[in-house]
């Protein structure tokens, strides 16, 4: 998978992020270290946030949950829209393959523009089980921030 | 003694035109008792005239308290308030006042006042130097009125002074003594009519001590009135106490209640009641048996009355809800007179709570709310606790604060009601409940207006058309769904041990949230009698016939009936449950006959079966008893009721748990 070269800012966030990658050669990477590049993610807390709290996690991979608005042509954009009907920007390093609709999480980095550079996505079907209420998980994502002694998830991920 | 005393002050006073500061003296001062406490009431002159109707505002007590304000004393008045009584009497009222000379560097009186008298009405042409406290004899015509001869200082007493003013000024709760001193020969003199409307009583002698004055002068002021024709001076409903008796008030009527009928040891009545409302306030009105009939074809919802001479007494709380102290009865001297003048008299006194902060009220409070009829159930018939059949609508009203409520009217009201078109619908006087969380009940007083003609029904239309409409928002009456509702005593399997539940006399119901964690299979399937509402197991007689003790009777066959023991356990305790038939077969998901030839035909499926419903979660409904069981007593726990969870639902009474707790 062929991926344009990442600006120098970018670079140096990813490197912040997963000191273990900062090899030189970016332009091809083999899906084997694609793989390696998300577990480094995946292995780290990603706390669940919505718009508002995007802004306190610039440089952090976070979860973030939304309503699939609108899909760039190039598919490598979209914006999704939060349980408090805020829009946020998701972008990813290859296009979709899929047509996105719905509910999705995704699992990235917040960019010091405030746009989620995702590197993985996760479609919540509507046609399978109980819709997705979004406005319920936005309730639940304000009472994680208000009591955070109750929920150390920093603490417990890391354990 | 060089103090110059304003002439003139005393009649501009009088007349409530704007004096600067005058200066006046005491002639005479007299303590009243006032229902808010000592009320002083002065004699002042401006050295043209003496004027005996001031009276000292309570803030000032302190001065003749203090004796600083003493007969002969010389002071600047620097605040007054003039007020005209309903009879027409004038009163002014020393806001602020400064002393300037006092009774000793004065002396004596200055100049020589004469009682300044106005004509008509009040006070009386008074013969000015004479008098002494000659008892009686009314000089010549009337001598009504404040007939206090003002004679030398010290001797003049303000009598009178028993004639208060009373009404809407600081004395309005005097004691009305009722036929108060006729004493006086002065009956004679034809008082104004002035409809007293609060009797004027005051005078009492014991105000006075008779000896000092004689009881003569007092104006009879009273008796005379009676004519209602003239001058009907309306009081307001916030003025009515029982201490006065000849008043009248001009109200609206806001809920009229249809007609009760009692039958108790002391026989049998009717009543019914009626609330009304002015600008002032509201006050409930109530009529027993012989006023009924005059009055209740009489009296309409929405119609505005005079209303007079009926009997103030003490509100009863518990059968109103109005905020007034009093409430009245209508006797057999009452009148209700149609008023066509309604300007000014407000339709309804509500005090709207905003669904949101329902939660925050006690249950049980009767509350007025307002808002957005956005489903309304249709109407069903219940039969109560006592065999009564009655009509029952349930409707959902959201108001501006994004929160719903469910409502349910009762009766003829809940047969009329049209929920069509999502009107503003106001209920004042309804009874908060915990049942299903927050909900609202219409009692027998309670007011229901659809699309009210007050301006928050406006505010409340504008709102629903422009946002309201769209809005998903919550009930504060959840568990709406799956029937009852009611009941939902949700519980954490911890609390069994904690509460020490199933331990009174009475089993307890509750709900909670468990995962299953094991099931006993081993004994779980037993043969049961085949006749049907007899479950009782059959013994095997080993020939192929299967016995059962309570019929009597022997079968060649025998259904299998479940009785499954499992542990549920939450995130704070686990708990052994029992569940019978129905239940089991709702968790396993299968049939006890099915479970019952699997057992002997394939073990495995069998166990598959408890394989897959372990570890489940579900909504259980269960009854906590205490049972002996040979010479033990421990709590069994019963499940009634198996659901699968709602999530949603859950969710969100877990964040409306949370938020309480944080509170």
């Amino acid at each position: 998978m062929l991926r344009p070269r990442k600006l120098p800012r970018e670079t140096k966030l990813w490197n912040q992020a997963f000191p273990a990658q900062c090899c030189i050669v970016q332009s091809l990477v083999t899906p084997t270290q694609q793989v390696v590049k998300m577990a480094g993610i995946l292995d780290v807390p990603k706390p669940r946030i919505n718009c508002s709290m995007l802004s306190q996690h610039i440089s952090r991979p976070v979860c973030f949950v939304g309503r699939v608005e609108k899909v760039h042509p190039t598919g490598k954009t979209f914006t999704v829209a939060d349980g408090e009907g805020k829009i946020a920007t998701v972008e990813l390093n290859d296009p979709l393959e899929e047509e996105l609709s719905g509910v999705v999480e995704v699992i990235g980095m917040v960019s010091n523009k405030g746009a989620i550079m995702a590197t993985t996505y996760n479609m919540l079907r509507e046609d399978k089980g109980i819709a997705f209420d979004l406005e319920l998980y936005n309730e639940a994502l304000k009472v994680i921030q208000d009591f955070p002694q109750h929920y150390p998830f920093e603490v417990a991920a890391s354990g | 003694m060089s103090v110059k005393l304003t002439q003139g002050a005393v009649e501009a006073l009088f007349k409530g035109s704007e004096v600067n500061d005058p200066v006046l003296q005491l002639l005479n001062i007299r303590k009243i008792t006032g229902d808010t406490g000592p009320r002083y009431r002065l004699i002042l002159s401006d050295g043209q005239h003496s004027l005996s109707s001031f009276l000292l505002a309570t803030q000032l007590n302190h001065l003749p308290e203090d004796n600083l304000l003493v007969p002969n004393c010389v002071c600047k008045v620097k605040r007054t308030i003039t007020n005209s009584l309903s009879d027409g009497r004038i009163v002014v009222i020393v806001l602020d006042m400064e002393i300037l000379q006092s009774a000793e560097e004065t002396g004596g009186k200055i100049g020589n006042p004469t009682l300044y008298t106005v004509d008509s009405k009040t006070s009386t042409p008074q013969k000015s130097a004479s008098s002494v406290s000659v008892p009686a004899s009314p000089p010549s015509a009337a001598v009504p009125g404040p007939s206090y001869r003002n004679s030398s200082a010290a001797l003049s007493p303000p009598r009178g002074s028993g004639r208060g003013f009373f009404g809407k000024s600081p004395m309005k709760t005097s004691p009305m003594k009722a036929s108060p001193m006729k004493a006086s020969p002065m009956t004679a003199s034809p008082m104004k009519a002035s409809p007293m409307k609060f009797s004027p009583t005051k005078f009492s002698p014991t105000k006075f001590s008779p000896t000092k004055f004689s009881p003569t002068k007092f104006s009879p002021m009273k008796g005379d009135s009676t004519s209602p024709g003239s001058s009907t001076t309306v009081i307001p409903i916030a003025h009515l106490n029982p201490y006065q008796s000849k008043w009248t008030i001009r109200a609206r009527v806001t809920n009229k209640s249809s007609i009760r009928t009692w039958s108790n040891s002391k026989g049998e009545g009717k009543l019914f009641s009626f609330e009304t409302v002015d600008e002032s306030g509201e006050i409930k009105i109530t009529a027993f048996n012989k006023e009924v009939d005059r009055f209740f074809s009489l009296v309409e919802q929405g119609k505005v009355y005079y209303i007079s001479k009926a009997t103030l007494k003490v509100a009863n709380k518990q059968y109103t809800t109005l905020k007034n102290d009093y409430e009245m009865t209508l006797h057999a001297h009452s009148s209700i007179v149609p008023c066509d003048d309604s300007q000014g008299v407000p339709t309804l006194h509500c005090d709207f709570v905003p669904i949101a902060e329902l939660e925050n009220r006690d249950s049980d409070t009767i509350i007025d709310v307002i808002g957005v009829c956005t489903t309304a159930d249709d109407v069903s018939r219940i039969t109560t606790k006592t065999s009564r059949e009655v009509s029952k609508r349930a409707l959902n009203l959201i108001d501006n604060s994004g929160k719903v409520v469910a409502v349910t009217l009762w009766g003829e009201e809940a047969e009329k009601f049209d929920g069509s078109g999502q009107p503003v619908v106001a209920v004042k006087g309804a009874r908060l409940s915990d049942f299903g969380g927050r909900s609202l009940s219409a009692l027998f007083s309670s007011t229901v207006m659809v699309n009210p003609d007050i301006p928050e029904a406006f505010r409340l239309r504008a709102w629903y058309d422009r946002e309201g409409y769209a809005l998903d928002s919550q009930s504060l009456t959840e568990t709406r769904s799956a029937g009852s509702g009611a009941n939902m005593n949700w519980k954490t399997l911890s609390d069994i041990k904690s509460e020490q539940m199933g331990h009174g006399e009475k089993a307890e119901y509750f709900t909670c949230l468990a995962t299953v964690v094991y099931f006993r299979k081993d004994n779980c399937l037993y043969q049961a009698c085949p006749s049907a509402d007899c479950n009782k197991k059959v013994t095997d007689q080993q020939n192929g016939l299967y016995r059962c003790e309570k019929c009597n009777r022997e079968f060649p066959n025998f259904k299998y009936r479940l009785i499954l023991n499992a542990n549920l356990a939450d995130f704070g305790d686990n708990q052994w449950v029992t569940c019978f038939q129905e239940t089991a077969e709702v968790l396993l998901g299968h049939s006890a006959e099915t479970l019952g030839q699997l057992r002997d035909t394939d073990e495995a499926a069998f166990d598959e079966v408890f394989q897959k419903a372990n570890f489940t979660t579900h909504i259980f409904k269960n009854r906590a008893k205490l049972e002996t069981y040979n010479d033990e007593c421990r709590v069994k726990v019963t499940v009634m009721e198996v659901q699968p969870v709602d999530h949603r639902e859950y969710s969100r009474r877990l964040l409306s748990n949370i938020r309480k707790l944080a509170r």
